[in-house]
């Protein structure tokens, strides 16, 4: 075994920190959507309307039954067939995949985000509703200034521990060859063959990241804990 | 044996509990300031006072479920400190039973019996089963012995969880408000039990509020308030004519 | 549409063989997987609830480590990375293993140890979640530590997390497809290739997705068997613990059974 040899480090940094920041804002961007969405999703079920819950029920508990690789790999040949029919003479249109990539987190997630939300929304009390009646705020301001917000509330120590694995998972991309952190190890390392020190230090900054930001979660959680905001 | 850590009891050779000077603090609270209690084999007594005054923990704290910071417990010729062997081997002799039951949800009321008696003083199953049955007898319950504890009323799991004490065959039984919980119909079940029980010779420590239970039964009223034994006397004395005020204003509140 | 499947492939087998072969080392990455998971998971998160503070703080490091690095990552150390740091021989060894089986073992070292932690989080919570009265029931009779937890406390806290670990069940299976990253051919990998080799897209992942979600189903039904079988009688159904989205993490007395609770 050669010994270790972290002074490549330098050299393969600013490579490095630009793949992070492709990682950062895939997580951003897939929160966003997945949350907007997400809610969105929610709220059809909540509603129990007719067709459209149907529907979004079966793509949440299909996208929740297959593997994210798999899915990557649905909509990077998908996507372009659908924008053809919807855009074009039928032809598919390539979108490349970083494109792919941002479409098939966000609706992914999404599926994700949905649950918890409709979780959240059947946990709020009864009394809640009642009162927003008694008080005849309409059905938007029901749930735009009174119910959502306290779902949010109460979910968001999961929706952060759910966006954690989303940031995790966001490596996933390499089968798409991104180059985001893991992308740009990866590729490094085939070039300078220093692939130990490479998945190391990737290795370390996703824990540093990833367990900095699950120790925020907890303080979170303890606070709403000591708050009572539960319950 | 029971040599190491043996003292002789202060007043003669029947005492099975010695407390001597007990501190117990939690946090900056302190929960008992310098209790002494000696109790004789074969002795009932009942610990009232205001909910705060540190009786459950007096007897908690006898089993080892709290650890005291100050002081001595001895129970049985053993005094209590941090040694896991004396410690488990003071508690095989000494049975509890909680406001709460806390019998184990996931075994039947027969195997919350026979746990113990298997896994720490080591009898066989068919022993250990035979002699469960035996007490669930005697707390008339044996009927049920099959079903889960969450099958059954509040009052039929309290007997349950006296009958699980029993089995371990202790030469002393602590109760902790053991009708606290319960519904007002199920309280009688449970102190006739507790009577039936006291009636056979058996030490008993009772922390409770049923105050026709301490007349009926106790030889000894210990009255605790603010983690002091304020008062302590015959039932029959304690009730007509208690010495403190504080004992006055507890018992006209708990009368009225 | 999935008349392809029965078409000779080059080497003489049919496509659905692929697929088979696929779901087979899907099935097999999953299944041992999960059994090293759950021994490493309950042990783990046993260690995390007890007294000892040195044996506390292992466990937890062991949960941050494997909780925090992506699978992904976590495949690649156990791939590549091992072999290297490990002395000279050994390292050679682990490399000689013959194709299939040198990304099999290291794909199954890294999903049991990868699901373990998330598991040792699912049995702490159960853990802490019991009441307190019964670990100070069980002292009072006598019971040791250690027959405390073998008796008392593990028995009703795994009863409690089976809805929870359904969660994890399925996440395991999922993460089988990981292991195409590192030459396993898995399901999705098979799948994948089918499609290159024949330009049906559609049939080929549609298969995959077909197998997945009977898989998924199988497990999730399955799970819901264990609960029923292992629940205790009077206690009630606890509904609201089959939640997927919420099992991530278990907040203790929102997921609970109300049964469980002896007291009120």
């Amino acid at each position: 075994m050669n010994s270790l040899d972290f002074s490549i480090l330098v050299q393969a940094w600013p490579y490095l920190w630009s793949g992070l920041l492709f990682s950062l804002a895939l997580t951003v961007a897939a929160f966003v959507v997945g949350m907007l969405l997400g809610t969105c999703f929610a709220l059809v079920q909540h509603f129990e309307l007719p067709v459209v819950s149907q529907i979004v029920r079966s793509y949440i508990a299909l996208i929740r039954s297959i593997p994210l690789i798999l899915v990557l790999f649905w909509f990077f040949f998908l996507v372009p067939i659908v924008l053809g029919h919807l855009y074009g003479n039928g032809r598919p249109i390539p979108i490349g995949a970083t494109w792919t990539a941002f479409i098939t987190f966000g609706l992914f997630e999404a599926a994700y985000y949905s649950e918890i939300i409709r979780v959240g929304l059947r946990a709020v009390n009864k009394g809640q509703f009642e009162a927003c009646q008694a008080l005849a705020l309409s059905t938007f301001d029901t749930y735009r200034c009174v119910i959502l917000p306290q779902v949010i509330r109460v979910a968001s120590p999961i929706i952060l521990s759910q966006t954690i694995i989303l940031f995790q998972d966001t490596s996933l991309v390499y089968v798409l060859s991104l180059t985001d952190l893991l992308g740009a190890a990866s590729k490094l390392a085939q070039l300078n063959g220093r692939l130990v020190e490479m998945y190391l230090v990737v290795a370390m900054v996703y824990l540093a990241i990833s367990s900095a930001a699950s120790q925020c979660v907890a303080s979170l959680r303890r606070r709403y804990a000591l708050g009572g905001a539960h319950r | 044996m029971r040599q190491q850590g043996a003292v002789s009891p202060s007043d003669g050779t029947s005492a099975i509990v010695v407390v001597e000077k007990l501190m117990k603090r939690f946090g900056r609270f302190t929960a008992l300031n310098d209790v002494n209690l000696t109790v004789a084999k074969g002795e009932k007594i009942v610990l009232c006072g205001p909910s705060g005054s540190g009786k459950s923990t007096l007897i908690r704290c006898i089993n080892h479920i709290e650890k005291h910071d100050g002081g001595r417990i001895v129970v049985d010729g053993v005094e209590l400190m941090d040694r896991m062997a004396d410690i488990n081997s003071v508690r095989c002799e000494v049975g509890m039973v909680f406001q709460s039951f806390n019998l184990f949800p996931h075994l039947s009321v027969v195997e919350n019996c026979m746990l113990a008696p298997m896994k720490v003083r080591g009898l066989s199953r068919a022993e250990a089963h035979e002699r469960a049955m035996g007490l669930l007898r005697k707390v008339r319950i044996d009927g049920q012995a099959d079903k889960y504890p969450a099958q059954l009323s509040g009052g039929q799991q309290q007997r349950v969880a006296i009958a699980r004490a029993l089995c371990m065959q202790p030469k002393i039984m602590l109760f902790d408000e053991p009708t606290s919980a319960l519904d007002p119909e199920m309280v009688k079940e449970v102190l006739d039990t507790m009577v039936q029980l006291a009636g056979e010779g058996m030490t008993m420590v009772c922390v409770t509020h049923e105050m026709g239970f301490a007349r009926e039964v106790a030889d000894r009223v210990v009255f605790m308030d603010q983690g002091s034994i304020v008062e302590e006397g015959e039932p029959a004395s304690f009730f007509r004519a208690p010495r403190t005020e504080r004992a006055r204003g507890f018992l006209n509140q708990i009368i009225h | 549409m999935f008349g392809v499947l029965f078409e000779q492939t080059a080497d003489g087998q049919r496509y659905i063989d692929w697929l088979l072969t696929g779901l087979g080392w899907t099935l097999a990455l999953a299944f041992f997987g999960w059994w090293i998971a759950f021994a490493v998971g309950v042990v783990v998160g046993i260690g995390r609830t007890v007294q000892n503070r040195f044996v506390a703080a292992l466990a937890r490091l062991y949960v941050e480590i494997f909780r925090n690095i992506p699978v992904l990552v976590q495949m690649f150390l156990w791939y590549f990375v091992l072999p290297e740091i490990l002395p000279g021989r050994l390292g050679d060894a682990i490399k000689q293993i013959p194709p299939p089986w040198g990304s099999f073992f290291p794909a199954l070292v890294c999903l049991g140890l990868y699901t373990a932690a998330r598991i040792a989080e699912q049995v702490r919570a159960g853990i802490e979640a019991l009441p307190k009265g019964q670990t100070e029931a069980a002292n009072a009779l006598g019971l040791t530590p250690h027959l405390t937890y073998r008796h008392v406390i593990v028995p009703q806290a795994l009863r409690l997390i089976v809805p929870s670990l359904t969660s994890e069940v399925m996440g395991i299976y999922k993460n089988t497809s990981v292991a195409l990253t590192i030459g396993l051919m898995e399901l999705t990998a098979q799948a994948r290739q089918i499609s290159e080799a024949t330009f049906q897209t559609f049939t080929a992942f549609g298969a995959a997705t077909l197998i997945y979600l009977v898989l998924a189903l199988i497990a999730y039904q399955s799970m819901m068997l264990i609960d029923r079988a292992v629940r205790i009688p009077g206690s009630t159904p606890a509904k609201d613990a089959i939640e997927p989205a919420l099992a991530d993490d278990v907040q203790p007395g929102a997921a609970l059974p109300h049964g469980m609770e002896v007291v009120k």
